[in-house]
């Protein structure tokens, strides 16, 4: 189980995180959400030991991350951030074999096993066929299965997604997080779109201004009042054909007047 | 990148075998090709010794056998006593700028980045032009050059590195731009010390080894220095080669792969600042070497460095051994200095390259 209880952090006089708890155990994927500058992101930097809280404590399976090497973190907790770009043309391949360095010596070669791992990964994601390819030249969503498959090489049994939606088309969004779901890891992931939260996590917390204001299934937290609040938008959930919440948004001014509907069939 | 794919075969489904038979087969063919650049460039110079020659000498030599009565002395002492120096220096230089470029390269993952980014050559040169044209270190006799051009590239490295360490993180922006703002203060400090100095002949030579050359090696301490440190480095950099290949992607990620980027940087750092130092004590500041070989390699063998350092240090090494053949030769009897001709060919390979190499990316 990953856990963190009562996390603060501040940037200079700013506080980021004001209390915030969240676990997650037993392959279950919770989502984080919450409006921009919320908390999510560095909530998740201090889940996998990039940034020490101020206060706090960030615990795996019971042990603080504080007590665990890098290697030994990385063999247990696999990481899928907003990858910086590179100028180095790095293969998928070689992209996927990163995975494995946690489970590599300094004087140990890369071993048959490694390889079977790597391959295993790339093949898991639906991207066998990219394995010769530029990761540089690839689309977006391509992109995020290939670092989905350096997660699983990692073969670690927690995995932190940062915003894997990011910048892919409607039909990848869904891809990836059901990609994610069929998996079966324990994930915690950073998500901006609701209904995608809504649809693919077991449970979601929701952050707002550096707290968690509302914790649970997606139906208790999604449909509740405070959403409206901390989005500052008009929201309604409706009940999709296959009997899953959808949820729709209308504009919301500073004094709580939204939008009016402009046609009968745009009408929320 | 096309031209390091790999095919995706069922019983090698990453393709990893096809790429290890092509990176083996390019360091084979470079380390024979290294093995003849070497017999072949000994007889190479202002006296033209042919290479079964130069074979019997160095045979001779090594089995310990009198010296023939059939070769001229002189050619014996050419051989063993300025060529064979001069010749191993040659790799050893050649082979260090190329892997420290490379691992600078992607330390600070800027393509554009070279050992001396560092400020490593400006450090050297205060130290050589301080040698030079102020006795510097003259108590320590012939050595006072490479001694305190040492030094000094020692000294703006530990600069650099302490100034891009406040914080107690090293980012590859703080570290590009530490080393950016160091090289040009003793850039500075250097011309200032051509200035105020009144010896033309000494400022000459202060050019002249700015400009690098091979010509004072010889068999003394600092050539073994230079071959220790530099074969050490190459062995650091092989053995942490897949670390850098993480850090050379983004520091959050290679945390996330249980790489820390600051103990990382550090230890390649020091390997780095002393395999330079060492080489630009020996040689002078040789441009060009660490920019374009690099790139070079990862054109054979892709981007890992586990593959990259060996290929672009036996690359480095062909290149500049007979770059100093040619500076010994095309304008006999005076002697080029040996950055002309490195960068005289470095320059348009570059651009070559990056036109091939990148036109697709960018």
């Amino acid at each position: 189980m990953l856990e963190a209880r009562a996390i603060h952090h501040a940037y200079g006089a700013t506080p980021v995180l004001r209390g915030v708890d969240v676990h997650a155990s037993g392959g279950e994927v919770v989502g984080l959400i919450g409006p921009n500058g919320s908390g999510k992101t560095t909530l998740l930097r201090t889940l996998y030991g990039s940034l020490t809280p101020q206060r706090g404590t960030v615990t795996l399976d019971g042990v603080p991350l504080a007590r665990l090497t890098r290697p030994e973190l990385a063999r247990r907790l696999a990481v899928v951030v907003q990858e910086s770009t590179t100028e180095l043309p790095l293969s998928v391949a070689d992209t996927v074999l990163l995975g494995r360095i946690p489970h590599q010596g300094t004087f140990q070669r890369r071993t048959a096993t490694d390889l079977a791992v790597a391959a295993d990964a790339l093949d898991r994601v639906g991207a066998a066929h990219l394995a010769g390819r530029d990761f540089g030249g690839l689309s977006g969503g391509e992109r995020q299965r290939v670092l989905i498959a350096r997660a699983l090489a990692q073969q670690a049994d927690h995995l932190l997604m940062d915003e894997p939606t990011n910048h892919l088309d409607i039909h990848f969004q869904h891809e990836v997080l059901h990609l994610v779901r069929e998996l079966g890891v324990t994930t915690i992931v950073v998500l901006h779109d609701l209904n995608l939260a809504a649809r693919y996590c077991d449970r979601v917390v929701l952050l707002d201004d550096g707290m968690a204001r509302a914790h649970g299934a997606p139906e208790e937290v999604l449909d509740s009042g405070g959403l409206e609040e901390v989005y500052r938008i008009a929201i309604q959930a409706v009940t999709a054909d296959d009997g899953r919440m959808q949820l729709l948004f209308r504009h919301m001014d500073r004094t709580g007047a939204t939008d009016a509907p402009t046609t009968a069939k745009g009408r929320l | 990148m096309k031209d390091v794919a790999t095919r995706v075969v069922p019983d090698d489904p990453l393709g990893t075998r096809s790429q290890r038979r092509r990176s083996l087969g390019w360091i084979t063919g470079l380390t024979a090709g290294l093995i003849a650049t070497v017999c072949l460039t000994i007889g190479i110079g202002p006296v033209w010794i042919p290479p079964d020659v130069v074979l019997g000498i160095v045979g001779d030599r090594l089995l310990d056998l009198p010296p023939d009565p059939d070769r001229a002395r002189s050619d014996v002492s050419i051989v063993l006593n300025v060529r064979i120096p001069r010749v191993l220096l040659g790799v050893a230089v050649g082979a260090g700028l190329a892997m420290c470029g490379a691992v600078l390269q992607a330390m600070v993952r800027n393509m554009l980045a070279d050992p001396y980014i560092l400020g490593i050559s400006g450090g050297a040169s205060v130290g050589a032009a301080g040698a030079i044209l102020f006795g510097l270190g003259a108590g320590i006799g012939l050595n006072a050059l490479p001694v305190s051009a040492f030094l000094g590239a020692l000294g703006a490295a530990l600069l650099v590195f302490f100034i891009a360490r406040a914080g107690g993180q090293i980012t590859s922006l703080r570290l590009l731009l530490s080393g950016v703002a160091v090289g040009y203060a003793l850039s500075a400090v250097t011309s200032f010390i051509i200035f105020a100095s009144d010896s033309a002949e000494g400022s000459r030579s202060v050019m002249f080894w700015l400009l690098g050359s091979l010509s004072l090696a010889r068999w003394d301490p600092l050539l073994l220095v230079v071959l220790v440190v530099v074969g050490l480095a190459l062995l650091c950099f092989i053995l942490w080669g897949r670390r850098l290949d993480a850090i050379a992607i983004g520091d959050e990620t290679a945390l996330t792969l249980g790489v820390s980027p600051t103990r990382t940087r550090v230890v390649l750092l020091v390997f780095v600042s002393l395999a330079t130092g060492a080489v630009v004590a020996a040689a002078g500041a040789i441009g060009f070497v660490g920019l374009v070989i690099p790139h070079i390699a990862r054109r054979l063998v892709g981007s890992p460095h586990t593959r990259v350092i060996p290929v672009a240090a036996l690359i480095g090494a062909v290149f500049l051994v007979w770059a100093d053949a040619a500076a010994r030769t095309v304008m006999q009897p005076r002697e080029l200095p040996i950055g002309i001709i490195t960068a005289m060919v470095g320059a348009p390979f570059l651009l070559f390259l990056v036109r091939r190499m990148y036109a697709r990316r960018v």
